[in-house]
């Protein structure tokens, strides 16, 4: 008796819960007609250019809004029949340019986007939009030239300063990367990926102290603290200081365990750190984790190498081999073999 | 009793299958969340790093001699900076440096110890002013009585900045070639006075006065060798890296006798160096041929140019070296 009232409540929470999710979304559904209904009303009401295009406008801000990009689209043109100031005009163009784009037309939106352009080319919003534009087609060299058309009318943009930092840092202009990354200011410790590639560009550019001062001031709080520690380890790899990278590679093993990378580099730094035995243990570990890859059969051949094991060294360099989907893995890998055989 | 003892599979069954489809969308949004980590790996990225530890800190003979060649070419030459820039950066090995003109200037600053920045800040104010007398005075008398200019200055210029070096106190071996203008043949500088040597290997025929050097007159080293890979060659070297900086030929305006002249010039020296360059295990190229060699103001952007081309090439480098470098300091 008891069981069947528990599981008619156990029935009534969850159709609760349910009914609670879906009922915003169906009071949201009835807004939106409802809204709609009333901007048409609007349109009908509207008398002498002037109210018609204001009612068209606000219609079509309310489609493009609710994601209605074709009705935005033809709402916008309407406005444009009535002849809008150009300001006006500058921003139907941009919104009708972003419709598109959601309807995924990018020829004719880049069209729009270059219309508005030619009204205000010393603006630089719509310098900004069209290098967004080009960054999302992944037509980089356009992307950057529009960005820096755009930072040479405002050079406090810090959106354009991002986008470049992130072009640069794609194709490894690492001193430009950071020249524009720099503009930002020391990034939150939300912006993940600008302190990943800040830090990366300092260290590959030799200036591993400014890498280790942003790393260290993001890995508070930050949910991303595995992949922070691995990095400051690599810095100080760079500086070859063994003991304090394997410091933090073990800490990054430790706040994400089941990831092979921060045991591999863990490996690394204690063979070395002069403890080949300890780095073998660790090598295993990768390999448990990530069997297939052929970095840690080398790493662990490498090991066996320091330890004088030369069967074992061969039996991981030949497996590298097999495994080495790349040239460069492949070739040190034979390298390798080859010298565990002969030497 | 009987209905009591029956059970009612319907209402446990529906209470079930409702947890069941409730719990669903979490394991759903756990299953596409984005992952938590960020770094992405690259397994070529790590086998270079790893064996890069090692090779970059080898010394002769368990790694290849590396020498780095550095071409003539005016104002274009700053690219030499870049290139050097990310060397110091990258730490990459040089053994020796060879430079003809811009080259043994460049080639003077890095060896001599001088951080790359510091040469970059003084490119990007150096005038033709600094480096030679260059007044009204004396163009009209170059010009008019074919007076040559002197180019004293661009001495005094490097003695202050090299701190007057000497080619034995260099950290390392530069070698600065010029041409014996009497004789026409190639003179290689390297000892004495840094400053002089670099001078003379600079010191353009027809504009400035040759250097009197022991029995020799000498002028620029671009005449005979613009890109002396030849005598990284005879030096000994495993490894030739050489850094052209070859002007725009079809680019450029040949509109009086002067740059008729140059185009010549130009044309004769991209024979020699084709040649040479084919003895170079890697060649980085700057795009610096839109820059003129008389242009000494867009220093910044030859530098910048030169630093990308020499990133583009650095895991060819690294590779390189790598290669060459002892299997046993290698892998053991």
């Amino acid at each position: 008796m008891k069981n069947i009232y528990l599981n008619k409540i156990l029935t009534l929470l969850l159709a609760l819960c349910l009914l609670s999710h879906a009922l915003p979304y169906a009071y949201a559904g009835y807004h939106l007609i409802a809204k709609e209904h009333e901007l048409s009303q609007n349109i009908e009401r509207a008398s002498g250019r002037r109210q018609l295009r204001a009612a068209h406008l606000e219609i079509a801000e309310f489609f493009r809004a609710t994601g209605r990009y074709f009705e935005a689209i033809n709402a916008y043109r309407k406005v444009l029949e009535f002849r809008p100031p150009k300001r006006q005009r500058y921003d139907v163009y941009i919104n009708i340019g972003k419709s598109l784009v959601g309807l995924r037309r990018y020829e004719e939106a880049l069209q729009y986007y270059k219309e508005a352009e030619l009204l205000y080319p010393r603006r630089a919003d719509i310098k900004l939009i069209i290098g967004e534009f080009y960054l999302r087609m992944g037509l980089y060299y356009l992307a950057e030239r529009k960005l820096l058309e755009a930072l040479n009318i405002d050079p406090n943009l810090r959106v354009a300063h991002r986008h470049l930092g992130d072009i640069y840092f794609r194709q490894s202009r690492y001193d430009r990367a950071l020249s524009h990354y720099r503009q930002l200011g020391y990034p939150e410790s939300s912006y993940n990926q600008i302190i990943f590639n800040m830090a990366r560009s300092y260290r590959i550019t030799g200036n591993t102290e400014e890498a280790l001062v942003i790393l260290h001031q993001a890995l508070d709080g930050s949910k991303y603290r595995s992949d922070i520690l691995l990095e400051i380890g690599r810095n100080h790899m760079r500086r070859r200081d063994f003991d304090s990278a394997e410091n933090y590679f073990l800490k990054s093993a430790l706040a994400s365990p089941y990831n092979a990378v921060a045991h591999m580099y863990l490996a690394l730094a204690r063979l070395e750190g002069g403890n080949p035995f300890a780095a073998k243990i660790t090598a295993a570990r990768a390999a448990e984790l990530k069997p297939n890859l052929a970095s840690i059969s080398l790493l662990r051949a490498m090991i066996y190498l320091r330890v004088n094991n030369r069967a074992q060294a061969l039996a991981h360099a030949r497996a590298a081999y097999d495994k080495a989907k790349t040239p460069v893995v492949q070739s040190a890998s034979q390298r390798l073999a080859r010298h565990a055989e002969n030497y | 009793m009987s209905e009591m003892i029956i059970k009612k599979p319907t209402k446990k069954h529906g209470a079930r299958l409702a947890l069941k489809l409730a719990v669903l969308p979490f394991l759903l949004v756990c299953v596409f969340s984005p992952s938590a980590f960020a770094f992405t790996f690259d397994e070529d990225s790590f086998v270079s790093e790893m064996l890069w530890q090692r090779a970059r800190i080898a010394q002769n003979p368990y790694r290849p001699k590396v020498a780095l060649v550095l071409g003539g070419g005016g104002g274009r030459g700053f690219a030499h900076i870049g290139v050097l820039k990310l060397f110091e950066e990258e730490e990459i090995p040089v053994d020796i440096v060879i430079g003809t003109s811009i080259g043994a200037l460049a080639g003077a600053f890095f060896t001599a110890g001088v951080p790359m920045s510091q040469a970059a800040d003084l490119s990007r104010e150096m005038s033709w002013g600094q480096l030679a007398n260059t007044n009204v005075f004396s163009l009209a008398r170059l010009l008019l009585a074919g007076r040559l200019l002197n180019n004293d200055r661009m001495e005094r210029f490097l003695d202050k900045h090299l701190g007057q070096k000497t080619f034995d106190q260099l950290r390392i071996p530069l070698i600065c070639i010029a041409t014996d203008i009497n004789t026409g043949e190639r003179v290689l500088l390297r000892e004495g006075s840094v400053a002089f040597a670099a001078r003379a290997s600079a010191t353009v025929p027809g504009f400035f006065e040759p250097v009197a050097y022991r029995q020799r007159m000498l002028v620029d080293g671009g005449l005979i060798e613009n890109v002396p890979v030849n005598v990284a060659n005879i030096f000994g070297a495993d490894l030739i890296i050489a850094v052209p900086i070859s002007p725009d030929i079809p680019g450029h305006e040949v509109s009086n006798v002067f740059t008729m002249l140059i185009q010549s010039i130009y044309i004769q020296g991209r024979a020699f160096d084709a040649q040479n360059l084919s003895l170079a295990d890697i060649i980085i190229r700057p795009d610096v041929a839109a820059i003129s060699a008389v242009d000494l103001s867009q220093a910044q952007q030859a530098i910048e140019l030169g630093y990308d081309a020499a990133r583009r090439s650095i895991m060819q480098i690294r590779s390189a070296i790598i290669q060459k470098t002892d299997e046993k300091y290698l892998f053991e």
